[in-house]
């Protein structure tokens, strides 16, 4: 089992996910490999189901260079438009573990001023709770795509079976409702309904229940997704925030789970299975009492505020 | 640190959790043997669970726990020790009631559930079965759970190099109508039901679900683990009934219950 999951949480992060698919069309053209050493296979369906990593902008196939600098990637990328004067509320107050970045409001080395709401294993919502070194995976169902989180063993309903987001003023979803559908070769899903206490990045990124996302999976070949995600929210952003495109890898299994626990198939490949990385609030709450590095003591027994390992 | 005296709004706030929990398992203990369910005549597929499930206490006596059944075996030495550190509200199968502000139920500050006690405490248990192509993925509303029944051949993980998991691990197949489930590798720190009986991380899972018509699905639930118990643990017969969508939904899907710790705020004991 995962202990540190904040720690690891602070170690990555990044980007995120989702992908698609669908279901018993057939016809999918089959796009021309893009990537190096892509591999000369087509999709023949609309099918996405598997387990992805997702690369960090501008990487290519070399996993092992790219992941670390991918699991600092935010999300949406660094070009974040404009905050809206509400925006620039929401945001004043926030207070991210230590990150000096553009993108976080305020700088503050010392842990004990953090408020990140993943310290105290709050939800992390969606996005984020792609970023890092969770990966994603995505089962096809009869009405719609199933995508699952490594982080927190949560999963989203990417609806395909022709309902409509929700109207006006939903209860607010820490991971919102979503729906989807094919637009050629890309898998589109749409979302909406978000409850507005997650942050976006670990930059503390924020947004509005009025936040609307679209995501674009485009099959490249049968190992790679392109991947791009595009916000939009005019009470919080004064434009649209347009990540930018990402790669997608696919893997046979996740490299959370130990080797060759499940054995091998009998093409010798490994059985597909993601690990579950829970935040443990309990663990989490022995942990920073056990080990403050700080010397701050006690952070959880304070109201308010969370803190973090360094 | 260890927070023994509680704010009085943390207690009324504990108060009120426990009394939700209390009141919905009492609203689901029948004050009489509950009916059996009335057949459906509508064609069924019998290796077919697709669908949204909801527990029911259809043919459960008045006196059943929500609990793999009320007769859980004596515990072994180890069982005792792991059994005597917890504490509750309930009299029944627990340690004898505690003051609450002693109550350590994971669940008050959202450690996650497990299995098996997400089927049936705290909240309300909602669960669907979907057909995937390896496997059966079951979801809970409960924490947005879900576990992979892998139908795929592949046997259960043994060995030191397994994490252990909240919601271990499962493989299934059919044996005539009878779907099995069986599972290991859980995290011993979970709770096998809201009156606190222990395992550990030698539990296993062994669960029979059976479509009896297109409405209703029976389960049972029996564990096994000699390190916690001296006998295998029987389960009772436990019938779920078929709904469209789920109760509780604005968006014919599972509502989003999630346990949030901020709006909680209450501290781990020991």
């Amino acid at each position: 089992m995962r202990h540190c999951f904040v720690a690891s949480f602070v170690a990555l992060v990044a980007v995120l996910a989702v992908a698609p698919i669908l279901a018993a069309e057939t016809s999918a053209q089959a796009p021309p490999p893009k990537t190096p050493a892509a591999k000369a296979q087509s999709s023949e369906t609309h099918d996405i189901s598997g387990i992805w990593r997702m690369l960090a902008p501008g990487a290519t196939r070399a996993r092992a260079a790219t992941v670390g600098a991918g699991a600092f990637h935010p999300t949406l990328g660094n070009d974040r438009p404009a905050l809206t004067a509400w925006g620039q509320t929401k945001w004043s107050q926030t207070r991210p573990s230590g990150r000096n970045t553009k993108l976080a409001y305020v700088y503050l080395p010392d842990q004990k001023d953090w408020n990140d709401p993943l310290f105290v294993c709050d939800p992390a919502g969606y996005p984020r709770v792609g970023g890092g070194n969770s990966l994603y995976r995505f089962a096809q169902l009869p009405n719609e795509v199933v995508e699952f989180f490594e982080r927190d063993h949560v999963w989203r309903d990417l609806w395909t079976d022709g309902r409509k987001l929700p109207g006006n003023n939903p209860k607010p979803r820490w991971y919102g409702y979503s729906v989807a559908h094919w637009e050629g070769d890309t898998f589109v899903v749409e979302s909406s309904g978000f409850d507005d206490r997650t942050w976006l990045d670990l930059q503390g990124s924020i947004h509005s229940d009025q936040m609307r996302l679209e995501e674009r999976y485009k099959v490249l070949d049968r190992d790679h997704l392109e991947f791009s995600m595009t916000l939009t929210d005019p009470k919080a952003y004064t434009a649209p925030w347009i990540g930018p495109k990402q790669l997608m890898e696919r893997m046979d299994t996740s490299d959370g789970v130990a080797p060759g626990i499940w054995g091998k198939k009998p093409d010798g490949t490994a059985y597909g299975d993601i690990r579950e990385d829970y935040c443990v609030y309990s663990e989490e709450h022995a942990f920073w009492v056990n080990d403050d590095p700080t010397g701050h003591g006690d952070n959880f027994s304070k109201p308010g505020p969370g803190a973090e390992r360094k | 640190m260890q927070n023994r005296f509680l704010g009085s709004s943390i207690l009324l706030l504990v108060a009120v959790l426990v009394l939700v929990s209390v009141s919905f398992s009492q609203n689901r203990q029948p004050t009489g043997a509950q009916r059996t369910p009335a057949a459906s005549n509508n064609p069924f597929d019998p290796h077919d669970l697709s669908g949204y499930w909801e527990l029911t206490n259809l043919g459960r006596p008045a006196s059943a726990l929500n609990t793999i059944s009320n007769n859980r075996p004596s515990m072994t030495d180890r069982g005792k020790s792991l059994f005597i550190k917890t504490k509750t509200g309930y009299k029944e199968l627990s340690t004898g009631v505690s003051p609450q502000k002693d109550w350590n139920d994971p669940a008050l500050w959202c450690d996650p559930l497990g299995f098996p006690r997400i089927l049936w405490t705290p909240t309300l248990p909602g669960m669907r079965l979907a057909q995937a192509r390896d496997e059966v993925i079951q979801f809970f509303e409960n924490g947005r759970a879900w576990r992979d029944l892998w139908t795929d051949g592949r046997k259960l993980p043994t060995g030191t190099d397994v994490d252990p998991r909240w919601f271990g691990y499962a493989v299934a197949k059919w044996e005539g109508d009878a779907f099995v489930v069986t599972s290991n590798n859980y995290i011993e720190k979970s709770w096998l039901d809201q009156y606190g009986s222990p395992h550990s991380d030698q539990l296993m899972v062994e669960e029979r679900y059976r479509r009896t018509d297109r409405d209703h699905l029976e389960l049972v639930v029996n564990i096994t683990d000699a390190k916690v118990y001296t006998a295998a643990w029987k389960g009772d017969k436990r019938i779920f009934a078929r709904v469209d969508k789920p109760a509780r939904s604005d968006f014919n899907d599972f509502p989003e219950n999630l346990c949030v710790w901020s709006e909680h705020k209450i501290q781990p004991k020991s």
